[in-house]
């Protein structure tokens, strides 16, 4: 590889008095191609890399990466390295190259010494202009996002709820009257839809006016957020904001976006995790390094469930086929690294992949030491998978505990057999390995060539001549085969020995083999097959067999045979009994209870065969793959700072380190540790733990304000600060900071239980607040700053899916499992590649299931999810934006789908005898509210409107009221 | 009414974003907010002095598979005496690196054609003949000779998915001045979609107001745009009637969210657009002379033809960014010639040449082609080279191809840039994908290096933070 640059951190820097005045040595010349080309990023306004050509001194400082001319040897100047274009990763400038005589020009001046009149006359740019740096946060500023948390005392000493006593301060201070508590069936309504993504159902209605009628309205609200954090619902909808934010995609995306096996599983860790009130901590660190994590449990569900969770890192786009692997692969780190820093600690890092960062004191060098923790995990590429238990089959045994069962039978099956004297080594005897396999160990064995000689069987042999190998001998590439001796020819006889103190009472051979095979014991034949297999067997040998052996030296000889195709010897000799095996004892005890029909004495015997293969015939919960994080091992390979984000410009090596801003603000007081690799042996380095480890103890400061602040964007419709995903000095700064670091000290405080942190904000006043409020508030504070209102939201668009399906009656609330295809339109199937083969089909009950179980396919998306608004999955969303189109009206009104529905709910009606009942249950269903007599007056006009002014019957306009219904603002708003 | 409430309730509809570039930056950071207050993605950036662009549209016609640029518009004359031959030139593509290979020479004549004598491949005899309204761009490189990335690289600026595509940031930095059609069309070969489907049209990380709207000639233009069988107009109005005032009365008593009534509104749109959109896709209302033109009365170019013609419409009337693509799914269903070159070529040719001059003819004579930018080309080219050991077909070429614009301030009859002498890599005035994209943004009368969307912590641009110069060297 070329690497030009290291050579000038070494060079002498370009220093010393210029050496022409103005004008002298082609800087004129120089100045115009400088100014025109490289100016806009190196000067002025901008300094990409540290360099700025804004005059002779900024130009003599250099960039980030050293200077640009080196007067002791300008020919090597990096600045004519990369004009020449010569490493594509380097070539300046990028938008593109300088043009021959350009170039010729330059080269000239460099060469000259690259000459740079002082003061004004050089003056290009001014050199301190920088609109970012101007603003710029720098680590020893006080920046409200780095800060310790500060929770202070609530204003006005405590009255009332915390939440209100911040928001009733401040907007006191402004003079701002606030809106009125809202009416408990919007409060319903919209606590609801928050915390299940659904709308209540006609009996959950009548059970909470029912409650706020007998027992007043806090009683029924304290009663319906039971209900609620208890829904088995919870969890389907707030897994869904994150799943937005992790760029949940169940493809790869590119050319063939093939499905990602088994990606739902993730999905479905989420979900429960959510509905399970799983700790943020554990949540994040479990996504994140759950397999380092997973050792830590005694319960072999919960292992695997903290080794699915890091499904996290597989859900990312991924090409099959990139044009440069290595910056592939980097790409993916990136990928992982940008969503976890913004995700988990609303920092972007994206900038400092390439420089540091303009705005934010994150410094490139910390980009690389914080993507050193993730260096060591495998790219995409690799397939990692592993077989995990689903949760699904939660209740019925996991496989080892059926095995445990079940060797413990066949334990006493031998003891049973060893009993009744059939051919059974007695209880409770160490097993002895005479010989191990190639499997077990790298046993070294005497072999040979070539047609037997004679007696090379015999005891007496002497093969002190013959080769020496390690097991197993064959051919590479034959099935189940572990070859560390090559033989290729046609016959091999192979010998070794090993000693014994006393003859024992079993012997168990265990024997691969790839044609023909003979084995001897002390120069008797103990075993013969001809043929072939394809994996190890095992052979329990008979009393004959153990006649043979002898106190002190035995002689064991193989020999096999090459017929054709695969080629494979190995054998494994030790004194155990392997049940099961042929020859074994339960074959015996079987042959035994057969033939001895009516002995009493083989009851037991009967009863534990009976057992056993009741065991074996078990439904048992049986894992299979998912996706799963892996390393390369236990130590990473290097990480280099990458110049200009390529893997092909390597600068300096970095280490695992957290960023400074992360670390000024913490309460710990050691230094960050992250262990540069694991134990030997280990599959992984322990960084990705060690990171984790960190964020939620040392940095817990800032994970806690980041979950917090989300926590409160999705029920009050946008963070405190409501640039989520972005607490840097480019984002919106806090509204409320002292609420917030109030409110992260509280998720600290519960132990980062999210649900116990949602109830306590859905307990405020400020929850309850009507989204309709004074005149004076809006014309003053129109966009809520102060939280003078609740925040009127349009439902996203899996809610207004989802309500459809729900007003409907269609709507299957089965959860969990595999992704599910509901029908797409022919001119949306028309759009893939492969229309034919671009979408699954799911059974109908499948197809009106939730919209979160939807298959997320990245080059094919749902229509109506894509035009309200769900989020293209390639990138974290941290907020979604709703937009406001026809399209979406289109869909809407003509749309097969929601056509579908309407006819449903009208069909659903058809028990009514008359109209205006019918009218006002499809009204309730959809609206969650009994519709007002005049309401239901102007719905009985359009209906007679319809059926005899347009000619439709009675079912067809019913449908097309119901379809009415699901455009209504108000179907589609919560107050 | 506040300038707030103006623009709000202007900021449905497909025309949103056009006050961006009307009103300036400024109005817009002081006023424009998201529903929750925060900050609006839509509220654009500011639009550079240049902002009165000559072009207000563009159509693209996208070769999908790669065009093989020495058989169409980058004559190499050396090339046909070498066919057969083995020669040593690197060349990469789904194949992989290799150092050389067997010549196939060019498979068609070039002739000269126009005023500026430019050479084209009997290929496109129409086309040919419009040379002189066209710039051709021999020296384009891609950043990958694989179809999933690089369609990616043309449409979106990035070999990594997510980003928006051009349509989308064309949408977002002016806006439709078409309430009533999508700004952003997309018309797709019956064949099926290019590679990577719809991330080809994808908005990204932008609102989802701005993808591509899929738009078909045949069937229903607009994905929901037929009403439901047994749904009469009458029917329709009614319930819509119904609808409004039960949404008035909704609305009626929620003041501070005018997006309760830009939403009635986008119901009255798409009404209207149900006549409209029909109105617009009515070929049939084209006289006989333009339907010819367009070689809608011959079954091989008919298809291909109706797009363009289509295009030509929903440019006339105010849409922003129409791409149409020759070829989809795979193989010989597109212009991916990897087997027989001279079946593949003559087929997506042939079904195209007519077409494209007919647009070029016809939007010239209505006076559209000083404000509308065509532009034509594949993913990437292809290698002067043989795939296989027998046969004419070519491997995909990422490194040199031809790309050509017309119209919309371009200055025809040039042609820029050069391929070596077997045409396989771009040796003189090397274009990237960039300085195409730039061009057209700066076309528009967009700055291609201003024109930012704030996510994940960067000013985002079409042309990435290396940012790229327009190519001055075609601009009239």
């Amino acid at each position: 590889m070329n690497r030009p640059l290291l050579v000038f951190a070494l060079a002498t820097a370009f220093s010393g008095p210029i050496q022409a005045g103005p004008g002298g040595d082609g800087f004129d010349s120089a100045r115009s191609i400088v100014e025109s080309r490289c100016l806009t990023c190196h000067g002025g306004d901008r300094r990409e890399s540290g360099l700025s050509f804004a005059d002779a001194a900024t130009f003599r400082e250099g960039g980030a990466r050293g200077p640009a001319v080196l007067t002791d040897d300008p020919k090597r100047s990096r600045l004519l390295e990369v004009i020449s274009y010569a490493n594509p990763d380097l070539a300046m400038p990028p938008s593109g190259r300088l043009s021959e005589e350009e170039r010729e020009v330059l080269e000239g001046w460099v060469k000259a010494g690259a000459p740079w009149p002082e003061g004004p006359e050089g003056r290009l740019a001014d050199p301190g202009a920088h609109p970012l740096e101007a603003v710029r946060v720098n680590l020893e500023d006080d920046w409200w996002a780095y800060g310790p948390l500060a929770p202070d005392a609530t204003p006005g000493g405590g009255e009332g709820h915390p939440v209100d006593a911040f928001l009733t301060a401040r907007r006191e201070a402004a003079g701002l009257p606030c809106a009125a508590e809202a009416d408990p069936l919007a409060l319903l309504r919209r606590a609801t839809f928050d915390l299940t993504g659904l709308p209540p159902t006609l009996t959950e209605r009548g059970a909470f006016l029912a409650d706020v009628e007998e027992e007043g309205f806090d009683a029924a609200w304290s009663r319906l957020l039971d209900r609620l954090f208890a829904s088995p619902h919870y969890g389907e909808h707030q897994a869904r904001h994150w799943l937005d934010l992790v760029r949940y995609g169940e493809t790869n995306g590119y050319e063939r976006d093939n499905p990602k096996q088994n990606m739902w599983r993730y999905r479905d860790w989420v979900v429960r995790a959510f509905d399970a009130d799983l700790p943020y901590d554990q949540f994040v660190k479990h996504q994140f390094a759950g397999d380092e994590y997973a050792s830590d449990f005694e319960d072999s569900r919960e292992r695997d469930q903290a080794t699915l969770a890091t499904g996290f890192f597989r859900l990312g786009v991924w090409d099959d086929e990139p044009v440069d692997r290595p910056q592939a692969a980097a790409d993916g780190r990136a990928d992982v690294v940008d969503t976890f820093s913004q995700v988990v600690m609303a920092t972007t890092m994206g900038c400092a992949r390439c420089h540091d960062h303009k705005a934010d004191p994150v410094t490139q060098k910390e980009y690389y030491e914080l993507t050193a923790h993730v260096r060591g995990v495998r790219h995409y590429g690799g397939r990692p998978e592993a077989d995990l238990i689903d949760r699904a089959e939660d209740g019925i045994r996991h496989v080892s505990e059926r095995d445990a069962d079940l060797a413990a039978v066949e334990r006493d099956i031998v003891a049973e057999a060893h009993r009744l004297g059939l051919d059974a080594p007695a209880p409770g005897r160490e097993v002895e390995v005479l010989i191990p396999d190639a499997r077990a160990g790298e046993h070294r064995w005497r072999y040979r060539f070539g047609e037997a000689v004679d007696g090379w069987e015999m005891p007496g042999f002497d093969h002190r001549d013959w080769k020496e190998g390690k097991a197993g001998f064959g051919r590479r590439g034959t099935p189940k085969s572990v070859v560390r001796t090559d033989w290729h020819t046609k016959f091999v006889q192979l010998r070794t020995t090993f000693r014994l103190e006393e003859i024992p009472d079993s012997l168990r051979l265990t024997l691969h083999y790839d044609d023909d095979v003979r084995v001897f014991i002390n120069g008797q034949l103990v075993m013969e097959r001809t043929g072939y297999i394809v994996d190890y067997g095992t052979h329990q040998l008979p009393q004959a067999a153990r006649d043979a052996l002898v106190v002190g030296r035995n002689v064991v000889a193989v020999s096999c045979l090459q017929d054709f195709g695969g080629q494979y010897i190995d054998i494994g000799l030790d004194t155990g009994c392997d049940p099961n095996a042929e020859g074994g004892p339960v074959a015996l005890l079987e042959a035994a209870a057969a033939a001895r029909e009516g002995d009493a004495a083989l009851e037991p015997g009967r009863e534990l065969l009976a057992r056993r293969e009741q065991l074996r015939g078990e439904r048992v919960n049986k894992p299979y793959p998912a996706q799963v994080v892996r390393e390369v091992g236990s130590r990473p390979p290097a990480q280099h700072i990458n110049l200009r984000g390529s893997v092909h410009a390597l600068a300096d090596k970095v280490g695992p380190a957290v960023p400074m801003a992360w670390v000024k603000g913490s309460s710990g007081d050691g230094p960050y540790g992250a262990p540069e690799h694991g134990p030997d042996g280990a599959p992984t380095s322990g960084r990705r733990r060690a990171l984790v480890e960190w964020i939620f103890s040392d940095g817990a400061h800032l994970a806690a304000r980041v979950e917090a602040n989300r926590t409160w964007q999705f029920l009050f419709g946008r963070g405190l600060c409501r640039s989520t995903g972005d607490f840097g000095r480019l984002g919106e700064r806090p509204t409320h900071p002292e609420l917030l670091d109030f409110l992260a000290a509280e998720l600290l405080e519960r132990s980062w239980s999210r649900k116990s942190l949602q109830r306590f904000l859905m307990e405020s006043e400020a929850y309850r607040m009507a989204t309709v409020g004074p005149d004076e508030a809006l014309e003053a504070d129109p966009r809520n700053d102060l939280f003078w209102r609740f925040n009127p939201r349009r439902l996203t668009a899996e809610e207004v899916r989802d309500s459809m399906l729900a007003a409907s009656g269609e709507l299957n609330l089965r959860r969990h499992g595999p992704s599910v295809f509901p029908p797409l339109p022919k001119e949306v199937l028309a759009s893939a590649s492969r229309p034919g083969a671009a979408w699954g089909r799911s059974s109908k009950e499948d197809s009106v299931r939730r919209s979160v179980y939807i298959h997320v396919k990245r080059s094919l998306r749902e229509p109506l999810l894509a035009v309200l608004d769900q989020p293209d999955p390639d990138m974290p969303c941290p907020e979604r934006f709703p937009t406001n189109v026809p399209t979406q009206a289109l869909l809407t009104l003509n749309g097969d789908f929601s056509q579908v529905r309407a006819e449903a709910l009208a069909a659903s009606l058809a028990e009514h005898e008359t109209l205006r009942p019918a009218l006002a249950e499809a009204m309730e269903r959809a609206l969650s509210r009994a519709p007002e007599e005049d309401e239901l007056d102007r719905a009985a006009a359009l209906m007679t409107d319809l059926v005899n002014a347009h000619g439709m019957d009675q079912q067809r306009a019913l449908s097309l009221f119901a379809l009415g219904l699901f455009n209504r603002n108000e179907f589609t708003w919560l107050d | 009414m506040s300038r707030r409430q103006f623009l709000w309730n202007s900021a449905g509809g497909f025309g949103s974003v056009a006050l961006t570039g009307m009103l300036g930056s400024e109005f817009l950071a002081s006023s424009a907010t998201a529903a929750t207050g925060g900050p609006n993605p839509l509220a654009g950036k500011p639009i550079t002095s240049a902002a009165l662009g000559r072009a207000k549209h563009v159509i693209f016609l996208f070769m999908y598979g790669g065009p093989s640029q020495v058989d169409t518009f980058d004559y190499k004359p050396d090339l046909y005496r070498l066919d057969g031959k083995t020669v040593s030139v690197p060349t990469f593509g789904r194949g992989g690196k290799r150092d050389g290979g067997r010549v196939v020479g060019p498979k068609w004549r070039f002739r000269q054609y126009g005023e500026c004598g430019k050479y084209v491949s009997d290929l496109f005899p129409h086309v040919g003949t419009q040379v002189d309204k066209i710039a051709f761009l021999h020296s384009m490189y891609a950043e990958s000779p694989i179809h999933g990335s690089a369609l990616l690289n043309m449409n979106c600026g990035r070999l990594i998915s997510g980003h928006p595509s051009l349509g989308s940031w064309v949408n977002y930095g002016l806006g439709s001045v078409n309430k009533d059609l999508p700004g952003y069309v997309v018309m797709l070969d019956e064949a099926g979609g290019p590679i990577s489907g719809a991330k080809n049209w994808t908005n990204g990380y932008m609102p989802a107001s701005l993808q591509g709207v899929q738009v078909r000639t045949e069937g229903t233009p607009i994905l929901g745009l037929d009403r439901p069988d047994g749904m009469t107009d009458g029917a329709q109005r009614a319930l819509l009637d119904h609808l409004r005032s039960e949404n008035e009365l909704h609305a009626a008593s929620r003041a501070g969210n005018d997006q309760l009534q830009a939403r009635i509104e986008q119901f009255e749109l798409a009404y209207r657009m149900q006549s409209t959109a029909p109105e617009a896709v009515d070929l049939a209302s084209e006289d006989e002379g333009t339907r010819d033109l367009y070689g809608l009365n011959d079954e091989k170019t008919r298809r291909f033809g109706s797009k363009c013609l289509l295009a030509r419409r929903l440019v006339e009337r105010g849409v922003r960014f129409v791409q149409v693509y020759s070829g989809g799914g795979h193989n010989d269903d597109n212009w991916d010639a990897h087997g027989d070159l001279i079946f593949n070529h003559t087929r997506h040719a042939g079904r195209t040449d007519k077409p494209i001059a007919g647009l070029l003819v016809d939007l010239e004579r209505r006076g559209l082609l000083e404000e509308t930018l065509v532009v034509w080309g594949g993913e990437f080219g292809r290698q002067p080279t043989a795939e296989y050991a027998e046969g004419t077909g070519r491997d995909h070429n990422s490194w040199g191809f031809t790309m050509w614009m017309a119209g919309g301030g371009i200055k025809g009859g040039t042609s820029v840039g050069q391929t070596d002498e077997l045409g396989s890599k771009a040796v003189e005035d090397r274009f990237h994908v960039r300085r195409l994209h730039a061009t057209i943004l700066h076309l528009l009368g967009l700055d291609p290096n201003g024109l930012t969307y704030f996510f994940n912590g960067l000013d985002q641009k079409l042309v990435g933070t290396e940012g790229a110069e327009p190519i001055h060297e075609v601009i009239a």
